[in-house]
């Protein structure tokens, strides 16, 4: 028998108490991880998209809270093009749509000028030409979840377009969307004239001071543009700044509800061992020794917990993808430090909630305790 | 009533000359000196200015009816209660902390109630060798104790067994077992064979006498049985709180 033995015997002889605990300490960790992983996930993707494509700066209507339906004058490239430090300017227009096959993907276009078309990686086909205002590009996840090859016809907004070629790109938005020129797009949302942003590439990005100056300089020169290095951009967005509140909300939430499930457990395991606890203190055992022994439990029960979350969360995340609407287009980011912190916290959340219980039963008076039977 | 008054003024008296000065040291193990202790609830005295002292491996028995304050002197006697008035000595010294009471408890003082007072989810090996952590160092040695423990109340063959797979009177064998763990100077027995059968009961406190002698320990039984009194080396016989009378005996065979 070690410090282990009673603890875990303890749990054992109440097997279904411990096993409903320890699936509500699992669903708490399990919510965590699926929440701020997507949450994660999308912050990824959004990098990875500026750094596909060189962006340095991205420039959206100041004010604006959506940084995909921001709406600025398509003519604004030529003064931002003429700031000292710009190197090239890209304009683009974007919007989530609906496919015939009712799966999600980004409609992008984008103009010819920044050299975005030349960042693609194709697996089969080519860019449109120059001029071909018929033809898309697919990105290879919704070009499989679609069955679509290059040469293939595709319906976009109730249009046809032939599909020109099939890319691969790091981030997974770019790899679920339909790349098109930008006066395409444009005609198709009727927003001609409109983009939703520029994406800039400045002389020397690797120098941060250099970055920050350029950008000061294009807030002074066009002040009703917000001008974002292309790291924050995923902190700007609404959706993101959304997904980041509703992700940690929620895993509070479940965090909180973890703890009131231990302390609750406990307490309940503390009533019912009040006899046992009073002999513990009848033999000598000191009160550090039983508050030790109750915590331990805590943190055991919190475990298992922890084993069955990351389990369940992991499981979780693998069937969610497997949704046409998520699979794909949201990349959940569980990476393995995420998975520690997780268990972490919610180790510390059995530790915790047990506290109250373990100073509560050295509380009781063992005489009571033991005259009680 | 009176005669109970005048009882009480001779026992007093009679207990004032036998019982040496606190500061003394007098040798004893256990000693009470004019201990008192009332409870709020209902303003219960439940042990008023009693003098008294246990000797060295002594075989004492507490009788007395329901209610005279047996088993609150048991738990004055080992620090799971606290004197009003008075102090209580054991080895010596008149521990003031509840923290130098555990240490003596988990040390010197071994403990048999009447209930058991098993953890019924453990072996019975893992109920002996409870006092022990925290105390023997390894883990092989708390068992090796344990199973060494078992075998001396003759349980070597239900270690492993749950407490709810024994009888009555293994458990309490069990019991008595635990009671031995840290090798006490005082085994307190509170009323240790209430709930068992009159031939088991004989067995018990045999093992009790045994273990005694044995671990060269006190004993002090708890009991409102005569015939479990009349075997111990001297009797205290308590009433409403008080000791009402002391018979020393033969040490029995």
């Amino acid at each position: 028998m070690n410090t282990l033995t009673f603890p875990l015997r303890n749990l054992r002889n109440h097997s279904i108490r411990s096993i409903l605990t320890a699936a509500g300490i699992g669903a708490a960790l399990a919510s965590l991880l699926a929440l701020v992983g997507f949450s994660r996930g999308v912050d990824r993707a959004v990098i990875l998209t500026m750094e596909d494509r060189g962006t340095d700066i991205v420039a959206v209507k100041k004010g604006s809270v959506e940084v995909l339906t921001t709406d600025l004058d398509e003519g604004l490239a030529g003064r931002i093009r003429s700031v000292p430090g710009v190197l090239n300017v890209m304009s683009s227009i974007g919007d989530l749509v609906e496919m015939e096959s009712g799966e999600m993907a980004y409609m992008a276009g984008w103009s010819e000028e920044g050299g975005f078309w030349s960042t693609l990686k194709f697996t089969a086909g080519k860019r449109p030409d120059p001029g071909d205002m018929g033809s898309v590009v697919l990105g290879e996840a919704l070009a499989e979840a679609l069955g679509k090859k290059p040469g293939d016809r595709i319906v976009i907004s109730g249009e046809a377009f032939r599909v020109a070629g099939i890319t691969k790109q790091a981030s997974v938005i770019d790899d679920r969307s339909v790349m098109m020129p930008l006066q395409v797009l444009q005609r198709l949302l009727g927003r001609e004239g409109k983009v939703s942003g520029f994406h800039i590439r400045v002389d020397h990005p690797e120098n941060s001071s250099r970055l920050a100056e350029v950008r000061n300089r294009l807030s002074a020169a066009i002040p009703e543009v917000a001008f974002i290095e292309s790291g924050e951009v995923a902190h700007y967005a609404l959706m993101t700044r959304l997904l980041h509140a509703m992700a940690w909300a929620s895993s509070t939430i479940a965090l909180v509800m973890a703890f009131v499930i231990v302390l609750n457990t406990l307490l309940m395991a503390v009533t019912e061992r009040t006899r046992e606890i009073g002999l513990l203190a009848a033999i000598g055992w000191k009160p550090s020794r039983v508050i030790a022994m109750i915590v331990l439990e805590g943190v055991l029960i919190a475990a298992a917990g922890a084993v069955l979350g990351v389990c369940a969360g992991l499981l979780g995340l693998k069937l969610m993808m497997m949704h046409p609407q998520i699979g794909g287009f949201l990349q959940p980011e569980v990476t393995p430090v995420l998975v520690l912190q997780s268990v972490a916290l919610v180790l510390a959340v059995g530790a915790v909630g047990s506290l109250y219980p373990a100073w509560r039963a050295t509380r009781m008076r063992p005489m009571e305790l033991l005259r009680g039977e | 009533m009176t005669d109970s008054t005048e009882d009480d003024r001779v026992n007093a008296s009679r207990q004032a000359e036998s019982i040496p000065s606190p500061e003394s040291g007098s040798g004893a193990l256990i000693r009470f000196d004019r201990v008192s202790r009332t409870y709020p609830r209902g303003q219960v005295r439940a042990i008023r200015e009693v003098s008294l002292q246990i000797e060295l491996e002594e075989y004492v028995a507490v009788t007395g009816p329901s209610g005279s304050g047996k088993s609150t002197l048991l738990y004055l006697a080992c620090g799971l209660d606290r004197a009003d008035a008075g102090t209580v000595w054991l080895d010596g010294t008149a521990p003031k902390s509840t923290a130098e009471w555990t240490r003596l408890r988990s040390t010197r003082i071994g403990f048999v109630f009447q209930t058991f007072q098993l953890i019924a989810g453990l072996t019975a090996a893992e109920n002996v060798e409870l006092p022990m952590l925290g105390v023997a160092t390894s883990e092989k040695k708390r068992r090796k104790r344990a199973a060494a423990l078992l075998e001396r109340v003759g349980l070597s063959d239900r270690a492993k067994h749950r407490i709810a797979e024994l009888s009555g009177g293994e458990a309490q064998r069990v019991a008595i077992a635990r009671a031995l763990a840290n090798s006490p100077s005082v085994i307190f027995a509170d009323e240790p064979t209430g709930n068992l059968d009159s031939h088991t009961a004989r067995e018990i406190l045999s093992l009790l006498e045994d273990v005694r002698k044995n671990e060269k320990a006190a004993l002090v039984i708890v009991t409102h049985d005569d015939l479990i009194a009349e075997r111990a080396s001297r009797v205290i016989h308590l009433w409403d709180g008080q000791v009402v009378g002391e018979e020393l005996r033969r040490e029995p065979a």
